[in-house]
C-alpha cells in the first residue's frame, strides 16, 4: 500500500472522529506544554546562574582583617602580595583594594558612594566592560600602591546619571571627590556578576590616589589594603590555599598559632554554590513533575487509542478482508497517532508562547525559551503519541488475521 | 487460465470453550471445485460451519488440515501477509451487513477495496461514480453512509463488487433480511458477476436466491452431505446449458 494512501486514511480517521481527536489533542498538548514549559524555567535558571556565577570573583580567594577578634596586627598589607604569591603559587593574579566612603559632586549634584582604590588585577573583580575611555593602565596600578594619580573610572550607574547623553560625554564632566577633582578616564557598563554589581555605583581609583588624597578621615595606614583578592584557578584546592595564606601571613605578622587568625578568608562563590544546590533541587522536582506530566499523556493518550481501536474493530475487519495486511493497519494507526502527536506539537508551540509570554508580563520567573525549546514540542508531541500508541500498534501487527474480525 | 476454485479435506477445530465438553468441528473435510462463471451455494442451519469455510477460503482463518487451492496459489499454506496479498488481488466479498464504513463517504466506500490494490485515484473514482450510477446511488455519492436506509446500503456493498469485479466473491447471506425487491436485485447482481465469469461462493438460508446457483452444496455439523444433490445440480445445469 503507497504511503500517501495511508497517510490519506490516516488523515479520515483522525477527522472522522473529530470530539475523540480533538480531546487527544488538547490532553497530549497541555503535557507537552508543561514538559516545555519546564524546560524553559530550568534553562531559564541554569542562565541566571550561570551570570550570577561568571564573575572571576567567585573562585577568589579574599583576605581581610578579623574583625570578630581585636589584636594589634590591623588589615592585610600591600607588601604581603608578594609574599602570598610565592606561597600560593597557584593563584593566577592578585589584588588589593581600599575602599572609603566619600562624597561625590557629579555636575551640580552632591551624592553619597564608595570610593575604591585598586592595585593589580583589578579588571577580573570588576567584570565589567568599558562603555568609553580606558581602565586603569599596569603603571596605575601598580602593587606597591605607589601610583598616586588621581585618575577615575566610574561605574555604570553613576555614568547614568552624570551624563545622559552617552558615555563618552562623561570623558569630559567634572567629577569631584571629597572636594577634589578626579579626571575622568573610563567609563565602565553594567557588571555581568552579583559580586561585580558594587562597582557600578562606585568610583574607582588608584590605589595610592585613594590612600593619600582622596580618605578624609583616614583610619587604615596608607599600605594598609581593605582586602586582597588571589584569584584561583577554578579547579584549585582552596582549603589548602587558605592554609597557607594564614601560616605565612601568622608568620609576617608575628601571631602565633594559638592565638585566633588575625585576618578572615571569605569564599565569595558560598553564594554561588548554594544557588547551584538550590538548581540542582529545583531540577530535580521539575523533572519528576515532567515525568509525571510525560506518564500522565502517554497513559492518557494509550488507552484512549486502545479504546478507539475496540471502536473500530468493524472497519478494521473490513479493511484486512479487502486485503489490507496486518502491517498496513498497523501502519495507519501509527500514522494517525503520528498526525495528533504533529498537530498537539503545533497547538503545544502556541500554548507555550503565550505562556511564556504571560509569564514575563506577569511573574517575574526566567524563562529561556529558543527555538530549539520550541521545536522540542513538536519531537515531544510525536515521541508521546508513538509511545502511547505502540501498545496497540503492535497488537494489531501481530494479532492473527482470524482474532481482528470476531466482533 | 480460468480461475479454479478447489477445497481439499478442510478442517478447523475450535477448542472446547465455557464449559463444552468437545471441540467444535466447524468445517469437518469438506471437498469440492468451483469454477469460474460458476456460482456455488453452500445452504444449511444456523451453525453449521458456512461463515467458518468460506473465511477459510478467502485466507481469513487458518486451517487445521486440508487445502483450499485457487489456481497455482495454495491459500491456506500463505503467510498472513502473502494471504492479504493474494486477497486484495482475487477476493471480492458481498455481506449479510453490506459491510460499509460508517463515518466513511459513500463514494469512499466504494473505493475502499481498491485503494488497496493501488488503483489510480482517478479510475478508481471513476470506476466507483459508474457503478453507484449503474445501481441508482448517483445522487448520494457525497453522502456519509450512517444517514442510508438498509436497502441503500446494501447497494453500495453491490456497488463496490461492481465497481471493482475479482474473480472469486464471497457472499456470506447476502439476502438477510431483505425484501423480495431487493433479493431480485442480489440475484441480478449475482448473475450479472457470473456472466463477467467470477467464480461465486454463496452461503444462504434463503431458498429465494438458492435457485440462482449452478451448484448446491447442503452442509450439516461441518460437513457436505448428500454429495449427489450437488452432482444433480451439476447435471440439470449440464442439461439446461446444452
Ligand atoms: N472463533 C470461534 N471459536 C469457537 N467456535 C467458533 C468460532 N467461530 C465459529 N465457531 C463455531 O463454529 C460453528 C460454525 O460457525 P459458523 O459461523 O461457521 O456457522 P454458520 O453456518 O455460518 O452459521 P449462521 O448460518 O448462523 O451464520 C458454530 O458452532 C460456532 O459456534
Ligand atoms: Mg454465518
Amino acid at each position: 500500500m503507497r504511503l500517501s494512501e495511508q497517510i490519506r486514511q490516516a488523515i479520515w480517521g483522525v477527522s472522522a472522529w473529530k470530539g475523540r481527536s480533538l480531546a487527544l489533542v488538547v490532553a497530549l498538548a497541555c503535557a507537552i506544554t508543561t514538559i516545555a514549559l519546564l524546560l524553559a524555567i530550568v534553562v531559564g535558571f541554569s542562565r541566571e546562574i550561570e551570570r550570577t556565577s561568571f564573575g572571576a570573583y567567585a573562585r577568589a580567594l579574599v583576605i581581610s582583617e578579623n574583625l570578630q577578634v581585636f589584636d594589634r596586627y590591623g588589615p592585610p598589607r600591600l607588601r604581603n602580595i608578594s609574599p602570598l604569591r610565592a606561597a600560593i603559587p597557584e593563584a593566577e593574579s592578585a589584588a588589593a583594594w581600599r575602599s572609603t566612603f566619600v562624597q561625590f559632586t557629579l555636575v551640580q549634584e552632591r551624592r553619597g558612594g564608595f570610593l575604591y582604590g585598586a592595585a593589580g588585577a583589578a579588571r577580573a573583580e570588576i567584570d565589567a566592560d568599558l562603555a568609553a575611555g580606558r581602565f586603569l593602565n599596569e603603571s596605575e596600578l601598580a602593587v606597591d600602591g605607589s601610583a598616586t594619580q588621581r585618575a577615575c573610572v566610574i561605574g555604570a550607574t553613576i555614568a547614568a546619571n552624570l551624563c545622559t547623553d552617552g558615555a563618552e560625554r562623561c570623558l569630559d564632566e567634572r567629577l569631584r571627590v571629597n572636594g577634589r577633582d578626579c579626571a575622568i578616564l573610563g567609563v565602565l557598563e553594567p557588571s555581568r556578576s552579583v559580586s561585580g554589581r558594587r562597582f557600578d555605583g562606585a568610583v574607582i581609583t588608584t590605589f595610592g590616589a585613594a590612600a593619600r588624597q582622596f580618605e578624609v578621615e583616614t583610619q587604615i595606614a596608607a599600605d594598609e589594603t581593605s582586602w586582597i583578592t588571589l584569584l584561583l584557578p577554578a579547579d584549585a584546592d582552596r582549603q589548602k590555599a587558605q592554609t597557607a595564606a594564614d601560616l605565612l601571613l601568622r608568620k609576617a605578622v608575628g601571631a602565633p598559632l594559638s592565638q585566633p587568625p588575625p585576618f578572615s578568608y571569605q569564599d565569595p562563590s558560598v553564594d554561588v554554590r548554594d544557588l547551584a544546590r538550590q538548581r540542582r533541587i529545583f531540577g530535580q522536582i521539575l523533572l519528576l513533575v515532567g515525568i509525571t506530566a510525560c506518564v500522565g499523556g502517554f497513559v492518557a493518550f494509550g488507552s484512549v487509542i486502545a479504546a478507539a481501536i475496540n471502536e473500530r474493530r468493524r472497519e478494521f475487519s473490513l479493511r484486512l478482508t479487502f486485503g489490507a495486511t496486518p502491517g498496513d493497519l498497523a501502519g495507519q494507526i501509527a500514522i494517525e497517532a503520528l498526525l495528533v502527536g504533529l498537530i498537539s506539537g503545533a497547538c503545544a508551540i502556541l500554548l507555550t508562547l503565550v505562556a511564556v509570554v504571560a509569564a514575563q508580563e506577569f511573574v517575574s520567573i526566567p524563562l529561556a525559551l529558543s527555538l530549539d525549546t520550541l521545536l522540542a514540542n513538536i519531537a515531544f508531541g510525536l515521541f508521546i503519541a508513538l509511545l502511547g500508541a505502540w501498545p496497540v500498534v503492535w497488537r494489531i501487527a501481530n494479532a492473527p488475521v482470524n482474532q481482528m474480525l470476531r466482533q | 487460465m480460468t480461475f479454479r476454485l478447489s477445497v481439499e479435506r478442510l478442517v478447523r477445530i475450535f477448542p472446547a470453550q465455557g464449559g463444552a465438553a468437545e471441540p467444535t468441528r466447524a468445517v469437518d473435510g469438506v471437498d469440492f471445485v468451483a469454477t469460474a462463471g460458476e456460482i456455488t451455494a453452500l445452504v444449511g442451519p444456523s451453525g453449521c460451519g458456512k461463515s467458518t469455510l468460506l473465511a477459510m477460503i478467502a485466507g481469513l482463518e487458518p486451517c487445521d488440515s486440508g487445502a483450499v487451492r485457487a489456481g497455482a496459489v495454495t491459500v491456506t499454506a500463505l503467510s498472513a501477509e502473502k494471504s492479504a496479498l493474494w486477497r486484495r488481488a482475487h477476493v471480492g466479498f458481498l455481506f449479510q451487513d453490506a459491510g460499509l464504513v460508517d463515518r466513511m463517504r459513500v463514494i469512499d466506500n466504494v473505493m475502499l477495496p481498491m485503494i488497496y490494490r493501488n488503483a489510480k485515484p482517478r479510475d478508481r473514482r471513476a470506476a466507483a461514480i459508474a457503478a453507484l450510477e449503474r445501481l441508482g446511488l448517483g445522487n448520494m455519492i457525497e453522502r456519509r453512509v450512517d444517514g442510508l436506509s438498509g436497502g441503500e446500503r446494501r447497494r453500495v456493498g453491490f456497488a463496490r463488487i461492481l465497481a471493482d469485479p475479482r474473480p472469486l466473491l464471497i457472499c456470506d447471506e447476502p439476502s438477510a433480511g431483505l425484501d423480495a425487491d431487493n433479493t431480485e436485485e442480489i440475484r441480478k447482481l449475482l448473475q450479472i458477476a457470473r456472466a463477467d465469469g467470477a467464480c461465486i461462493i454463496l452461503a444462504t438460508h434463503d431458498p429465494e436466491l438458492v435457485t440462482v446457483a449452478d451448484k448446491v452444496l447442503p452442509m450439516r455439523r461441518g460437513q457436505l452431505v448428500a454429495p449427489d444433490l450437488a452432482l444433480r445440480a451439476g447435471a440439470q445445469q449440464a442439461a439446461a446449458a446444452s
